[in-house]
């Protein structure tokens, strides 16, 4: 093989650094190097300035609400009458309340009163209330309803009908607001301890309906319901699929003048027909791969001092417990309640601290942790 | 042939193998590379101080926010305390000093609206039951937490022995079992007579019937519960029925247990002008006498000197009244479906509701 083409074979490595320095220049021009260097540089600054001013607006809620970070600062409206559909915001937040997981867990679910609502009078009274309770150590819960025309000693304000503690504790700006005194008002009647409350205002309540797709409940006898922005429609006494707006109006519906206690009946079948849903149709894993987006998609119609996380466990055992463990009762005639009317002519109801006991110890003493 | 053979046979003329040069990395790309890592550098330094920026933020926000609220709570409380409303004063000043356990003067404020409610402070003296925030139990182990729960029951914190033996049971139902029981048991009856005495009452008889679940009562714990629940029976007429609100308050007063005076004063009144109304002054008169003897009240006495007269004019011309109390309350009319309720005290001693009279004897923790 000739010389010259050994050579060619091999080329001399200062020759081959001169061509890559060629290449290189040839592939960067200085130009092109200075722009996009500059591009870099305001990339850099622009993205500094976006990522410090997000970071500090997470951690100020983050630090401030104690609660989701994503979770916005629910907006101050006081003074100001809310709109019909409309949720308030409690004047003083709660603060969230750690949870250890082997204590109980009592919820204070209250719905507001929409005529109040309607009718521009400030902050509504309650419409309804109910207790819901879990032991995760014995694994049993409870459901008990409270008549909203109770009456009852709202601590600081006297003997009234238990709607109006709600009302009471934001007018006067208590510390903790309406959910608080009407948490220590459910507190004093039923001798319980509540941690959480939660408001759940008519079009988050549709919503979480139809996400679960609808339920099932069996009426047990024909009862005509007017869902919001429809026709009335009559429920036949049988087993009926409603969806969010239909399961709103049956557990809203009253019967006629005093049918509180059929209503408070009602809810619970409400309450218990969601379980029935969820479990039944397993729906548990997407609900809690959904839970974030549904939570910011409804935390403007919920108002509570749980956290998400807290939603999710409670909600997690809340499912977990067999139907024949959810004891459920109504404080309502004959024997727990007397109706009295007051001089003005309001019609109220005494509660009988005896036998509300009963229904008390039936629903907590006997599921309770504390036993030998 | 093989093209490859004469390269090999000729080997020993190839000039020396030149050594591999290095590959050397371009100029420009350590550039564009640095430039990269300042820019990620840059980034993250401005995330750290956006947050450190927040959460500085956040504490002086909330700090701002606490010192507001306390200010303006503190102010609501002494308007409250001024206008007599004394379960709303305590709620604040409590708030307040939630807020900030060093608040000049609110625990001095609180212990007067208490002392306005007849409530018991939970600890006499000058100061008033700072609020300080427990530490967070140690679940390590399940020796450590019933240590933790023994050391609370020692230093009387039921609620916090309560709380590590739940834990411990949530983790270990059969661990030390007995003890557990037995001191579950203890906690649960002595923080029941201690919410009772404070005047959470029906949280008392809670605690109480979870007590029970571990074993009788004693005499002590009885009569108290009896006493609450006779409060709450006469409560739950109050605004409704005042004739019975006034004759089941009256003995609550006797022993002056709680605010049953200050109610026994109203439903007396209220129960007076119900009688005045109809047309009875002298029964009116009567109520009246009773409720100022009880609670001595200004803005009554034109009522009730009224009533008096009243009643004079009408008993003139056959025989002068004494205003004496004669509402008798020897048996009360009850609902039907309502037993009455056991008057205050099954024990032979009647509980009073002093502070002293709290579970003073603290059971020996068991282990």
């Amino acid at each position: 093989m000739p010389t010259n083409q050994l050579h060619d074979t091999q080329p001399n490595p200062t020759r081959r650094a001169t061509t890559t320095s060629r290449r290189s220049h040839a592939a960067v021009p200085p130009r092109l190097a200075i722009g996009l260097g500059a591009a870099l540089a305001v990339f850099t600054l622009v993205g500094s300035v976006v990522v410090f001013l997000a970071t500090r607006d997470w951690a100020t809620a983050w630090t401030v609400t104690g609660l989701n970070p994503f979770q916005p600062h629910a907006p101050s409206i006081a003074g100001e009458t809310p709109a019909p559909g409309e949720t308030i915001a409690p004047q003083a937040a709660m603060t969230p309340v750690p949870w250890t997981g082997a204590e109980r867990v009592t919820i204070l679910l209250m719905g507001l009163d929409y005529r109040d609502w309607v009718a521009g009078r400030g902050f509504p009274r309650t419409d309804t209330m109910m207790l819901v309770t879990i032991d995760p150590l014995t694994r049993k819960a409870g459901m008990m309803s409270i008549p909203r025309d109770l009456w009852v000693e709202i601590p600081g304000f006297g003997h009234q009908r238990i709607n109006t503690a709600y009302p009471s504790g934001e007018n006067n700006r208590l510390p903790d607001g309406g959910p608080g005194l009407a948490m220590r008002t459910v507190e004093d009647l039923l001798g319980v301890d509540i941690q959480y409350y939660a408001i759940i205002e008519f079009s988050a309540f549709e919503r979480m309906i139809d996400e679960i797709g609808g339920i099932d409940v069996l009426v047990p006898e024909r009862i005509k319901i007017s869902p919001i922005g429809r026709q009335s429609i009559w429920l036949e006494a049988e087993g009926v699929h409603l969806d969010g707006a239909e399961a709103l109006a049956y557990a809203r519906v009253r019967k006629g003048a005093g049918d509180d206690f059929g209503r408070a009946e009602r809810q619970q079948q409400v309450a218990l027909a969601v379980i029935d849903r969820v479990v039944g149709f397993d729906m548990i894993p997407t609900l809690v791969t959904r839970a974030p987006a549904l939570y910011a998609e409804l935390q403007s119609g919920i108002q509570t001092n749980m956290t998400l996380d807290q939603m999710i466990a409670f909600g997690w055992m809340a499912v977990q417990i067999p139907k024949s463990d959810i004891h459920r009762g109504v404080i309502g005639p004959p024997k727990m309640v007397g109706f009295y009317t007051l001089p003005d002519g309001q019609k109220v109801i005494r509660a009988v601290p005896d036998q509300i006991r009963i229904l008390r110890d039936e629903i907590f003493t006997t599921t309770s942790a504390f036993g030998p | 042939m093989d093209s490859t053979r004469p390269m090999q046979t000729s080997s020993a003329a190839k000039p020396p193998a030149a050594p591999q040069p290095k590959r050397r990395v371009p100029r420009g790309a350590v550039v564009a590379g640095l430039a990269i890592g300042a820019a990620w550098m840059i980034l993250l330094v401005s995330g750290l101080a956006g947050y450190r920026t927040g959460v500085a933020y956040a504490r002086q926000t909330q700090a701002a926010g606490n010192a507001s609220a306390s200010q303006q709570q503190f102010d609501l409380g002494v308007a409250d305390l001024l206008a007599g409303n004394y379960d709303l004063a305590a709620q604040r000043f409590e708030y307040v000093l939630q807020l900030d356990p060093n608040y000049p003067g609110v625990a001095e404020l609180l212990e007067k609206a208490r002392a306005g409610l007849n409530v018991p402070t939970r600890t006499p003296g000058p100061t008033a039951t700072p609020i300080t925030p427990t530490p967070t139990l140690d679940v390590a182990s399940l020796d450590g937490l019933f240590e933790q729960a023994q050391q609370a029951f020692v230093a009387e914190d039921w609620s916090r022995t309560l709380e590590a033996l739940l834990v411990i049971r949530s983790r270990d139902a059969n661990f030390r079992r007995e003890e557990s029981n037995a001191m579950m048991g203890q906690a649960l009856r002595n923080r029941g007579v201690a919410r009772i005495l404070q005047g959470d009452i029906e949280q008392g008889i809670y605690d109480l019937a979870l007590a029970e679940r571990f074993g009788a009562l004693d005499n002590t714990a009885v009569a108290w519960r009896n006493s609450g629940a006779f409060y709450l029976f006469a409560n739950s007429y109050f605004g409704l029925d005042w004739l019975l609100a006034a004759a089941n308050f009256e003995s609550l007063c006797r022993a002056d247990l709680w605010d049953s005076c200050t109610k026994y004063a109203r439903a007396a009144y209220e129960y007076g002008h119900l009688l005045l109304a109809g047309g009875e002054p002298c029964e009116a008169s009567d109520q009246y006498a009773i409720s100022l003897e009880v609670r001595g009240n200004p803005d009554l006495e034109p009522t009730a000197t009224h009533a008096a007269r009243a009643c004079q004019t009408l008993m003139a011309p056959t025989v002068t009244r004494t205003p004496t109390a004669t509402l008798t309350f020897g048996v009360l009319p009850t609902d039907t479906d309502t037993p009455t309720p056991p008057l205050i005290v099954t024990d032979t001693e009647t509980p009073t509701p002093t502070p002293s009279e709290t579970p003073t004897e603290t059971p020996t923790p068991p282990g």
